[in-house]
């Protein structure tokens, strides 16, 4: 190689690494992407209820959070009743807060991981698990134990953020008009399933598998704090989901949504599997020493047609287990 | 050409590998800076992130300095104000933001050999002692066990509650040890003796009702809208045991005589409105009014500056045995 050689050669590759920076500098964008570019469409959410499984309802006496929910789902025909091989399956926890587990807050990380495990077990091709708790998200799915225990059964944790969500109305509903709701999991997934706490609740007077769809809610959702039956009953109607799991073992009792003491809990051994949403929350009130009646949002989901408050008049299976 | 040996290269081709070897150096150089601002979001979700002892720096900025003891701080301050609360206590910001709440502060510490348990403190900025009291008293846990670090303190088994001055205080524990307990008692201690010592707690309203039959630790205050009634705020109230009938005492100071008197009136005619009746029976008190309403019994009064009364009791003579002990009580603290 001459030194002409060598000069021409050394300058195609300057070209060569000085065109390649340029591009990589022009196709480089600093801002984040805008979370709600369209302002003029609103997604639909699909019904991921099944027809063939309405009314069903499973109410499981036992301490066990594991062994309970899989009788509970064996009563109604067992995970594959609701999720055929190759499905994938979207669990919506309550991560809401960055508290520990034992203080019944959130969804119990055994819970998840056993619902999990039965998802993954009647061949689902993948699961995620996902929730907005607003305040640091990752915090609150690392310290209620349930990132860990989701990623050890098998499946993926969807921190939510701004690129997730998308604007939605709920059909003739009054509240939630064009409001980001986090839709990508959900457009992503073939069937729902709700796993919530039995809670007392200072504003809604419970929290359970209705109010549990307000995690699916981004922006300043607290506004709706003001009609909060409203803003349940218009939940029911956002979310069909293909059955709800609604965990009694422990309930807590004063103090909700976020308890903080020991003593807020009280055991009350029931778990809670149902089709049907409505009646999952009305089966649950009485956990909390209260009436269905007591729960304004029952009756006002029910009139949405998202369930039967009666509980009692669908397909109901009592079990007991340990 | 045949060279022999390694002639000396020439000025451009040294300028050349001169540039090429600095822009490897800046590219170096970027993505070591790039990678110190990692997203967080990358590490968040493991655990093990959150339960390493913070930089030194951390101490300095921890809500409560815990330097020489075994509790360090294992997550950065967090502050929320009004417009933000809901995003860390959710459903329960409505009780704080209806009680003159002004911020909260809080931060998570862990002891230094046991990283799987820890705690949290809330640090309630209420702007007022009757404030904090209010947000205290309305969460009260029955049967709990009664701190003596402030007057103002109790604990669970696995968290400690109190007020000092303006501040709630809330420090949550993630189980039931005994270290943790031990912990948060430390915690406490630092947080009173930096904020004013002992002698800026007091206790507030508990001489405004009598002690016979009073069931103890039940006294709360509430600032806004008791009972339903817009009209009432700044009501204390105390829970009683009346020959085996719970009931409910409940009294407000007002600015003046006359200001009770109204709001007196007033409550009684807004409990009428709503159905309640006047119960012709005899309570020995002036100015009290027994009414009947939704199977319960409410006695409403005025004393000097204090509006007074018994609120839904289940037994009639009950009410009247307590609001004539009420009424008495009160005659007594205003003339003082």
């Amino acid at each position: 190689m001459d030194r002409r050689e060598f000069l021409g050669r050394c300058t195609r590759a300057g070209l060569s690494v000085t065109a390649a920076g340029a591009l990589g500098i022009g196709l480089y964008d600093g801002k984040p992407p805008e979370a709600f570019s369209d302002t003029t469409a609103s997604v639909k959410i699909p019904d991921f209820s099944i027809a063939e499984m309405k009314g069903r309802i499973c109410i499981a006496r036992g301490t066990d959070r594991s062994a309970t929910v899989r009788q509970a789902f064996e009563a109604l025909g067992g995970m594959k009743a609701f999720v055929k091989p190759g499905e994938r399956v979207l669990l919506k926890v309550n991560a809401a807060f960055a508290s520990p587990p034992a203080l019944g807050a959130t969804s119990h990380p055994d819970l998840v991981a056993s619902v999990v495990r039965l998802c993954i077990d009647a061949g689902a091709s993948r699961v995620t698990v996902t929730d907005n708790p607003i305040n640091d998200p990752a915090s609150c799915f690392a310290l209620t134990g349930i990132g860990a225990a989701v990623r050890q059964a098998g499946a993926d944790v969807v921190i939510p953020r701004a690129s997730l969500f998308q604007r939605f109305t709920v059909d003739k509903g009054r509240l939630i008009r064009d409001w980001p709701v986090l839709f990508d999991p959900l457009a992503r997934a073939d069937r729902i399933i709700g796993l919530a706490p039995v809670k007392d609740h200072h504003r809604s007077g419970a929290s359970m598998t209705l109010k549990n769809w307000y995690g699916l809610l981004g922006g300043r959702r607290n506004i709706f704090h003001q009609d909060i039956h409203t803003v349940i009953q218009e939940l029911a109607m956002m979310i069909r989901p293909t059955v709800v799991v609604l965990d009694g073992t422990t309930s807590m009792m004063t103090n909700g949504p976020t308890g903080g003491s020991l003593s807020d809990l009280k055991p009350t051994g029931t778990l809670v599997v149902s089709t049907d949403p409505v009646a999952a929350d009305a089966a649950g009130a009485t956990l909390l020493d209260k009436r269905p009646d007591d729960l304004p949002f029952i009756a006002k989901a029910q009139d949405a047609g998202a369930g039967i408050a009666d509980y009692r008049s669908l397909d109901l299976k009592e079990i007991q287990f340990g | 050409m045949e060279t022999t040996g390694h002639p000396r290269p020439g000025k451009t081709e040294t300028r050349l590998s001169a540039v090429i070897l600095a822009i490897l150096v800046m590219i170096g150089a970027g993505v070591y800076l790039r990678q110190s601002h990692i997203n967080p979001a990358v590490v968040a979700l493991r655990p093990e992130a959150h339960r390493h002892a913070l930089p030194p720096d951390l101490y300095q900025a921890a809500l409560i300095d815990t330097k020489g003891s075994r509790i360090a701080p294992f997550s950065p301050p967090e502050r929320f104000d009004p417009d933000t609360l809901y995003e860390k206590i959710n459903g329960r910001a409505d009780l704080y933001l209806s009680s003159g709440f002004v911020s909260l502060n809080t931060q998570r510490f862990t002891m230094d050999e046991t990283a799987g348990n820890w705690m949290e403190l809330f640090v309630y900025d209420m702007a007022t002692p009757e404030n904090a009291f209010s947000v205290f008293s309305m969460q009260r846990r029955e049967g709990a066990r009664t701190d003596d670090i402030v007057p103002n303190a109790y604990r669970t088994e696995n968290a400690l509650f109190m007020t000092h001055g303006n501040v709630y205080l809330e420090i949550i524990g993630t189980d039931a040890s005994e270290d943790l307990q031990q912990a948060m008692g430390l915690l406490a201690q630092v947080f009173v003796q930096t904020h004013g010592g002992t002698t800026a707690a007091r206790v507030l309203g508990a001489d405004l009702f009598p002690e016979d039959g009073l069931a103890p630790e039940s006294l709360q205050l509430i600032t806004a809208n008791a009972f339903g009634y817009e009209q009432l705020n700044q009501i204390y109230t105390c829970e009683y045991n009346i020959d085996g009938t719970r009931l409910t005492a409940f009294v407000s100071e007002r600015q003046n005589t006359e200001d009770a008197s109204v709001l007196s009136v007033e409550y009684q005619q807004t409990l009428l409105s709503y159905g309640a009746t006047v119960v012709d029976s005899s309570v020995s008190v002036d100015s009290a009014t027994v009414m009947h309403f939704f199977d319960t019994y409410e006695i409403v009064f005025s004393r000097g500056r204090y509006l007074a009364g018994v609120h839904e009791a289940g037994s009639l003579e009950a009410a009247k045995i307590l609001a004539r002990r009420l009424a008495g009580h009160l005659e007594v603290s205003d003339g003082k």
